[in-house]
This record gives C-alpha cells, structure tokens and sequence, in this order.
C-alpha cells in the first residue's frame, strides 16, 4: 500500500535485514534496461520414472497449465513456441543406462538449438519443462554460447548416484540426475553432447533448497554431492538465516567475473509439500512460497541471470489449477519485485516504484496459498476468494424492501494462509463520489481459522459507521453461519448459502427470542467478476 | 489481473481522508515501517522470550483507517509447516468521530486472539484500553518520534491502583532504500 513513495519497497528486502542492521540491496538496472522476455516450452518428460504402471508423468503439460494462468501475457514475454519432445517409454535403455536416455540426448540437442537464437538476442530465456532433464538442453547450449553458472533451486540434489546401482540398470532416471550429468558425470552421449561437457563447471553452481531425508542418505550416495564442490544452500540454512542473506550469498556468487553469466533451474519440488504437493518427489521440508520470492526476485535482479526454466510441476495432480495459479503468481511477483518487467506499459519511474511498493506490501498482508491447519476441510471461505459484484437489499421489519444498493466484494488470503481477508464496498466504487461524504459503508473483514475451536473468527469493521462486530463462523450443511450476540441480547446471524462456482447469497438474520424466531434484515446476491482473460 | 492485486487495490490508500485528517494522523504518523525488539516477560518479571520482529503500517478503506501487519519472528526467521513460530497477525484500527476516539481490533491468527481495544491520545502518549473479566489491558505507544517508539503492555487486576509489565516493543523505522 501507498506509504510514502519507496518506504515500503523495504519491507520485504529489509525482512532479513530487520533483525541486524545490515541493509539489504536489491541492486538491479530498471526494467527499461532488461532487453525483453521470451517464453519456450520444453514439454519432456523424458527424464522421469512412469507414476504407475501404464502411466506417463504428468509434467509434460507443466507448460499448457502455466500459460493458462495468464502469465505469459501478465509478463509481457515473445511466444517461441514449444520444442516437442519424443514418445515417452518406460522401457530400460541399455546403452546410456537411462530410461528414455539417447531420445533425451536427441532431445537437448533439439532444445540447445531452439535456445540459441534467444540467448543471442539477450532476451531473458523462460523455460517451461518438462522434468529436470531439460537442464541439459539448456545447459548444452549456454555452453556454446561461453561459459555459465548455474542457481540450481530443487528440493532435491539430482547428482548423487544411488547406492545399489544393480537396481536401476537401463532405468536410471535423467531428472534425479541432471546436476551430474550436465557437470560432466554419466554416460557420453549424455553429458558430452557435441564435445561439450562440461556444460557447467562444479565451481559455477550454486545448490538451493535441498532436503535431505533418511531415504536420499540411505538409497543414495549423498556424499557425493556434499563433497563434489558444488556451493550449498540448504532449507536448514534458509530457515535459519533466512532467504534474504541466502539469496544475497547466491547472487553475489553467480555475480562473477568469471562466466558469462547464469541460468536458473527451478524445481517446483523445492517448495515444501504442504504448499506444493503436485510434484513427483513431494518435499517434506521444503521452501514457503514467500521464501522462493525473495530468493527468485534476488537472481531475476542480476543483469547476469540470462535465463530460468520451471521444471516438474505436474498439473495432473492439480485438478482445479489453483497451484498452477499460485505457482505463476510468485513467479509474476518475483519478475516484478526484480525491475524486470515494467509495471505498466507507460512506466514513468514513480510508478514502477509505486507498484513495487504494492507488490512489496501485498506480499506481507496477502498470501497464494492456505495455510497447513487451514488447509483442506477446515477452508470453508475458500469458494469465496476472489471478486464479486453484489446486489444488496435491506428490509423493513415488515419484510418490504427498505432499499436496494449494488455493491462489491474482494477476498483474498492474508497472513501467511491463516486468515482471509475481505474488502466490502456498497455503492462500489465506480460509483462513489469522493468528494461526498460517502454513502453506505467500505469496510473490511477479517476471518481466521482457530483450531481450537474449529471454527472461524470473523470480525467485521464497518468503518464509517463505527461497527466492529466479532463473530464466530462454522459450516452448517451447505451453509456458513456466523454467529454474534449483540449487547442487547440479540442473537445475529450473517449467513453465507447457495454458494456456487459463480454466485452466491448472503442474508443477515436476527432473532430476540433465543434463536426460535428469525427476521431476514439484509439478503446480497453476488455474482463472480468477469476475470481478464491472457 | 492477479486475484490479490484486486482486493488491494480496493483495499489500498494513498492517504488520510477527510474531514478528520488530524485526528487520523494519531496513527498515521507510524505508517511505513518497523524493525522491532520485542520482549515478553513472564508474571514474575522474568524475561520469557525475546526476539526481532516487523511491523509495517498503510493507509486502507479510503484512508479512514490504518491497517498494520505485526509479526514475530521476521520473515526471514519464519518457519513453515503445522507449527509456527510467533505470531503474524493484523490490526484494524479507524478513528470514529461519534466516540471521538479510535477503535483498534488485534488479531493474531497463530494464537487466536480477537482484541478489540479503544485508543486515544493521552499527553504524550497513545493508549488503547479493554477490559475483559475485571482486568485492565494497555497497549502504550510512548517516547514517540520520527524513528523510533517505545510499545509496551500493562495489565492491572485492581481497577488501576497496579500495573504489570506484560510486554516491551522497541521500534526503530525503516529506511527506504536511496
């Protein structure tokens, strides 16, 4: 929200840097100075194990779910198109030991030589996978092109061998292993594509997130990777020292002299299950989506990252796209916070910074996803969440229509996914004069989910006419009932019923008499705003 | 659009509203924001926990109120997962001219407080008062200036004749970037 111009750009860059006096920077040239973004599907699957018997992986539609959600447009980028990938088999492959393993040499080389006219044109490179194993397409060709760090966000290392090799011959799977080959360990026809290997030196990679369990140390040879020189930023150290200094480490890293400049590999699995469970390997301890925006907006900033790729999101397990949603949301927020793309088409500096300063504060108030005890039967307001146009009627005790107002109303998650909060606008805006004292009311509520009494508190501040109401709210049937006793005695009922995809009803219903007789005093009929379409 | 830019953007505002711009500055004046060091102590005076946090204040509603994001431990402490640290809560507070004082609503979804107070200006200083069950809660807003306040909280069983330090926030402003 609008402080005064730049102060609350700081929030979420100061947020590490609140405990210590250190002031954090987030230097980076203007969006005007970024050449512009470019957008290829890499849709592969190539890399990963069958889910189950008869079943290809799912990631190969990563990039179809991603693009309908908008991004591509919300980030202004040039459509490159897609580098189709070959069939999928789930068949052992005895020549590199990899299951899909000379399809998937063919394939970088396919993908290598889609890449290259975009790293010459110095547009930044956004790649949708595909499982890991796209690493080595792109890998291939920045290697062509000089030579390239790497900031490997992943749950997971992909680089340590397993310890019974017996086990997977023919099948090992290339997105467990893609860190290794593309530094120069494996098969030749995999890591040496062209001569090329390696495609990125140990000392230029930088490890993000991994997360380790008794599992990865027990099947896989983890020391491997722990002494391979690879530089680690673990989840215990995010956690500990927290994703501002760690992506400030990371960025002055990869901000060498020595390379060229640096790709971002980004696995959805380095996001923790909880919030992310639509990936092959879900991860038990895993990054929050607010940590991955901070780390993500760190890279984007530096004028040497040249490109990321998103990698094993897969949409099958994502039925209604609400991940997908969140998942391009933190990428946007990311791609905004960095200066990479212009607020608006007429960017004047101040409203850049203006915007900033709303993607910063919306990033401490609002939230994509629910929080863990919020999560699942207990999100009762999650149908809600969204935008609405109203149409409000009040009534007198006789039951006739004392008046009839349109309205508004915005949900959305606040407070780290444990809370909604809502704005309620009657007359809406469109329709208010500001220099009138304003008719009707612009309040808000706040709701929380309280697990030790599994139910919502619901308060609600009606700020111009000087109401704040303390309800308590739980799903009845096919209803949400809030309850409040008034001073008087009065029991309120605000209840939420009808509710559809598209619309719903509200009524507002008081009883004098211990809840045996009700009187309907308000009923709102709302109706889903039109979203704007990519 | 994305979905939480719509609901800011009807949340959002630039600046105090009319006609009670002065009396709504008695918040407004802390809009930005705030590192902290937050002390809590236990009934014996001891020290309980102390930790960093943040504290950032903005305009809402078409600037008749203030909304403010208050967390323990700052963000980049947090941990996620079932069990988190601290708290991350709200307050909504608006200034309403029939009581000629403002109504101040704390909500900390971690510990599952709802706390509506009353605030004023008394000399120098911001009190939000409650009572609930026979004791008295103060939230204090003191020694106040450009960059820096002192918070603490008191709770009196006996009608005000003693007080108990319940908890001290030390708040330095926030710089914004050059």
């Amino acid at each position: 929200m609008r402080t005064k111009h730049r102060m609350i750009l700081t929030p979420l860059l100061m947020a590490a840097g609140v405990a210590n006096s250190a002031a954090s920077t987030l230097t980076h040239a203007t969006s005007n100075e970024f050449g512009g973004i470019a957008l290829l599907d890499a849709p592969s699957n190539l890399g990963l194990r069958p889910p189950s018997p008869g079943v290809e992986p799912g990631v190969k539609r990563l990039a179809e779910a991603i693009r309908a959600t908008g991004l591509p447009k919300r980030l202004g980028v040039q459509d490159m198109g897609r580098v189709l990938a070959p069939p999928y088999s789930p068949e052992a492959e005895p020549v590199t030991g990899y299951r899909n393993g000379l399809a998937l040499a063919a394939y970088s080389r396919d993908l290598a030589n889609r890449l290259s006219p975009i790293l010459e044109s110095k547009k930044f490179a956004i790649v949708l996978g595909g499982d890991c194993s796209v690493l080595l397409g792109a890998g291939l060709s920045l290697r062509e092109h000089g030579r390239y760090g790497l900031a490997f966000i992943d749950g997971h290392d992909d680089f340590s061998p397993p310890r019974d090799p017996s086990k997977y011959e023919g099948l090992n799977t290339a997105a467990g292993r893609d860190l290794a080959l593309v530094t120069g360990t494996g098969p030749k026809q995999l890591i040496d594509i062209d001569g090329q290997r390696p495609y990125f030196r140990v000392e230029d990679v930088v490890q993000i997130g991994v997360s380790r369990t008794h599992e990865d140390r027990e099947f896989f040879q983890v020391e491997k990777f722990d002494q391979s020189g690879i530089l680690t930023l673990d989840i215990d150290a995010i956690r500990s020292r927290g994703a501002e200094r760690i992506s400030q480490d990371a960025r002055r890293y990869l901000d060498t002299p020595k390379t060229d400049g640096f790709w971002i590999h980004l696995d959805a699995d380095v996001l923790d299950t909880s919030i992310m469970p639509a990936v092959d390997s879900p991860n038990p301890r895993g990054m929050s989506f607010e940590q991955l925006e901070v780390v993500l907006s760190q890279l984007l900033a530096s004028p040497k990252a040249v490109g990321m790729e998103l990698t094993i999101f897969d949409p099958s397990l994502d039925p209604d796209g609400h991940l997908a949603k969140q998942l391009a949301d933190v990428i946007e927020r990311a791609f905004l916070l960095s200066g990479r793309i212009p607020t608006n088409k007429a960017t004047v500096e101040n409203d850049t910074t203006a915007m900033q300063d709303d993607a910063a504060f919306a990033s401490v108030l609002l939230s994509h996803a629910a929080a863990p005890k919020v999560a699942g039967e207990a999100d009762i307001f999650a149908p809600l969440l969204g935008r609405w146009d109203l149409d409000v009627v009040f009534y007198h005790p006789d039951g006739s229509i004392q008046k009839r107002i349109p309205g508004e109303w915005h949900f959305a998650r606040a407070l780290e996914g444990r809370a909604i909060e809502d704005v309620w606008i009657v007359p809406p805006r469109d329709k208010r004069n500001s220099l009138d004292p304003a008719p009707g009311e612009y309040g808000v509520t706040m709701r929380f989910y309280d697990s030790r009494i599994d139910a919502w508190h619901s308060v609600w501040h009606g700020v111009v006419n000087g109401i704040v109401w303390p309800f308590i709210g739980r799903r009845l049937g096919d209803e949400i009932v809030l309850e409040r006793t008034g001073d008087d005695g009065e029991l309120m009922h605000w209840v939420f019923f009808d509710m559809r995809r598209d619309s719903f009803q509200w009524r507002s219903e008081v009883s004098s008499d211990g809840g045996k007789k009700w009187r309907v005093e308000q009923i709102m009929r709302a109706t889903r705003q039109v979203q704007e379409h990519q | 659009m994305n979905p939480n830019q719509a609901m800011l953007n009807a949340l959002d505002a630039d600046g105090p509203a009319q006609p009670y711009e002065k009396e709504l500055m008695l918040f407004g004046q802390f809009v930005g924001s705030w590192s902290l060091d937050v002390i809590y102590y236990n009934v014996d005076g001891s020290i309980r926990w102390q930790t960093p946090g943040e504290w950032h204040f903005g305009w809402v509603l078409e600037g008749r109120a203030i909304e403010d994001v208050w967390m323990v431990p700052p963000r980049s402490q947090r941990s996620i997962g079932p069990d988190p640290s601290g708290e991350y809560g709200v307050t909504l507070r608006f200034y309403d001219p029939k009581l000629g004082a403002w109504r101040s609503t704390w909500h900390g979804p971690v510990n599952g407080y709802v706390l509506p107070f009353i605030a004023k200006a008394v000399g120098d200083e911001i009190i939000l008062e409650r009572t609930e069950r026979g004791e008295i809660t103060r939230w204090i807003f003191g020694r106040v200036q450009a960059d820096s306040f002192y918070w603490r909280a008191v709770n009196s069983a006996d009608d005000g004749k003693t007080w108990r330090l319940d908890q001290e926030m030390f708040a330095t402003r926030v710089l914004p970037l050059a």
